[in-house]
């Protein structure tokens, strides 16, 4: 149930007010945000910010430096070097596939080549690739 | 009852009010940081650098062959299509029988500046997609991106025209960048020096993005929201839902610095992906490339992408079968409110049934 008396209940006469003003509020503030001059404000803003996490970031850098403690950079760096050896892996590994992906269709190459007609197959048996290669494993 | 009774009980109801909206306050802020998210049971079955790729059990049996591949965005997290149980995308595309994995690119941190698109594109994407076709023994699958991770899926789809994809979902995905609103008016080459903010940042904090998202609406994201908190403080489920997306908002990741510097050149400064002048390595990403059946969702309501930046998608891919869907929500809320179980969740689940 909605308060008639605002008074008491303090939250439903900010978010009358809030309901009352918003398109207003919101109309105005887009206004602000599309204007040249907040673009240019926002600019500036940012340039403060970013120097003052470059300092810092710097500053706490020479500070672990000094007391001969690994940095972030450094745990970075071996980080990265695991990165490296796992990008290696993944293309021995695509390489591996594209391997594989070939001898297969080299063996169904074989396998077709070898192969004899049906009807020469049925009075004469011609060894498949797989079958030549174990009888030459044999001997 | 004389007037002043009337006016006492008036006040009285108005404290209980007050009251109990202050306890529902106090028990909220007294719970643990972290609700329970992301709850859907799955498995890992690849990992590469941080990034990890999921497959989501299924109890039952898959009714379709075609297994589905979700990219997620590099800003915040993707547990936003497994929010919670009864309210989850994944949860309910798992239950219709489909095959879903998920790629996670986790936690970026400093080794991982130096990451370009071209390697989220070609080393994860292109992996991704090899992996899942061969977990889940399929040639072809469907190709699903959300917001900045449709976009990358789409530079996967564009620069490999032999790419197996049965479909392709691009979900409320920014493709043409000539007009994105707020975004494009600060993020102008003359205004935003993009190698100033990477070389002084090196990745880019999550805050830093969460913030410019927040002033395209800061009465409604900075007041608005509370305000509304406040006001259905009773409301359980509201509540639930409201602590969930604000622990998803602000739980960001770092933005790879060299993709957050490409990102923004090459898209919002540039626009040229949907000039067809877009690169990566040594292919040329053309949307044309695209062939398959291709569905673009958007969400009316939708302020940090707006409608004709993604819809356009469908003017420049080749594909014959191409729809539009629009939900009645918001840029997050068509996944993740509870009116996404009447909208876009059986929409896309119908969708594919027809193409799985």
């Amino acid at each position: 149930m909605t308060s008639q008396t605002p008074g008491a209940d303090l939250f439903q006469a900010w978010k009358g007010l809030y309901d009352q003003y918003e398109s207003t509020w919101t109309k105005a503030t887009q206004e602000m945000l599309e204007s040249e001059s907040f673009t240019k404000t926002l600019s500036q803003t940012r340039e403060q910010y970013l120097s003052g996490r470059k300092v810092s970031k710097e500053t706490m850098e020479r500070y672990w430096e000094s007391l001969r403690i690994p940095t972030k950079t450094d745990v970075a760096r071996v980080a990265g070097m695991v990165n490296a050896l796992e990008n290696k892996i993944d293309a021995l590994e695509d390489a591996h596939d594209t391997l594989m992906a070939q001898l297969s269709r080299i063996e169904s190459k074989l396998d077709a080549l070898l192969t004899p007609p049906v009807e020469v197959a049925a009075t004469k048996q011609v060894p498949t690739a797989k079958a030549a290669a174990g009888r030459s494993k044999a001997k | 009852m004389t007037a002043q009774d009337a006016s006492l009980n008036q006040t009285r109801e108005d404290l209980e009010r007050q009251w109990k909206r202050m306890e529902a306050a106090m028990s909220y802020w007294a719970k643990p940081a972290s609700p329970l998210i992301g709850q859907s049971p799955k498995e890992v079955v690849w990992t590469k650098g941080k990034a990890k790729l999921y497959r989501y059990l299924s109890g039952g049996k898959r009714k379709h062959a075609t297994p589905i591949l979700m990219v997620y965005a590099l800003i915040n997290k993707p547990y936003i299509l497994d929010l919670t149980p009864g309210n989850s995308l994944i949860e309910h595309l798992v239950a219709e029988g489909y095959d879903v994995f998920l790629l996670d690119w986790g936690k970026f941190d400093e080794e991982d500046q130096q990451l370009r698109l071209d390697d989220l594109v070609m080393d994860y994407i292109a992996r991704a997609v090899k992996k899942t076709l061969k977990v889940s023994g399929q040639d072809e699958l469907t190709l699903f991106g959300y917001c900045m991770g449709g976009t990358m899926a789409l530079m996967y789809a564009g620069s490999h025209p032999e790419a197996p994809l049965k479909n392709l979902v691009a979900l409320t995905t920014p493709v043409d960048f000539a007009d994105a609103g707020l975004f494009t008016r600060w993020m102008n080459a003359d205004d935003f020096d993009v190698d100033r903010v990477v070389d002084s940042l090196g990745n880019v904090p999550p805050e830093f993005i969460r913030h410019g998202a927040k002033l395209l609406k800061p009465l409604q994201n900075f007041m608005g929201t509370y305000v509304q908190l406040w006001d259905k403080l009773s409301d359980e489920e509201f509540v639930k839902s409201w602590v969930l997306l604000d622990h998803w908002v602000n739980d960001g990741i770092q933005f790879p610095g060299e993709a957050y510097r490409q990102w923004v050149k090459e898209l919002y400064q540039n626009n040229r992906l949907i000039k067809g002048e877009l690169r990566l390595r040594d292919r040329d990403v053309k949307l044309s490339n695209i062939t398959c059946p291709v569905l673009c969702a958007v969400a009316t309501l939708d302020h940090i992408v707006q409608k004709p930046q993604a819809t356009i998608l469908l003017d420049h891919v080749s594909s014959t079968d191409r729809e539009v869907y629009e939900a009645p929500s918001g840029h997050v809320g068509i996944v993740a409110v509870a009116s996404a179980r009447d909208h876009f969740y059986p929409k896309l689940a119908g969708w594919l049934a027809a193409r799985s």
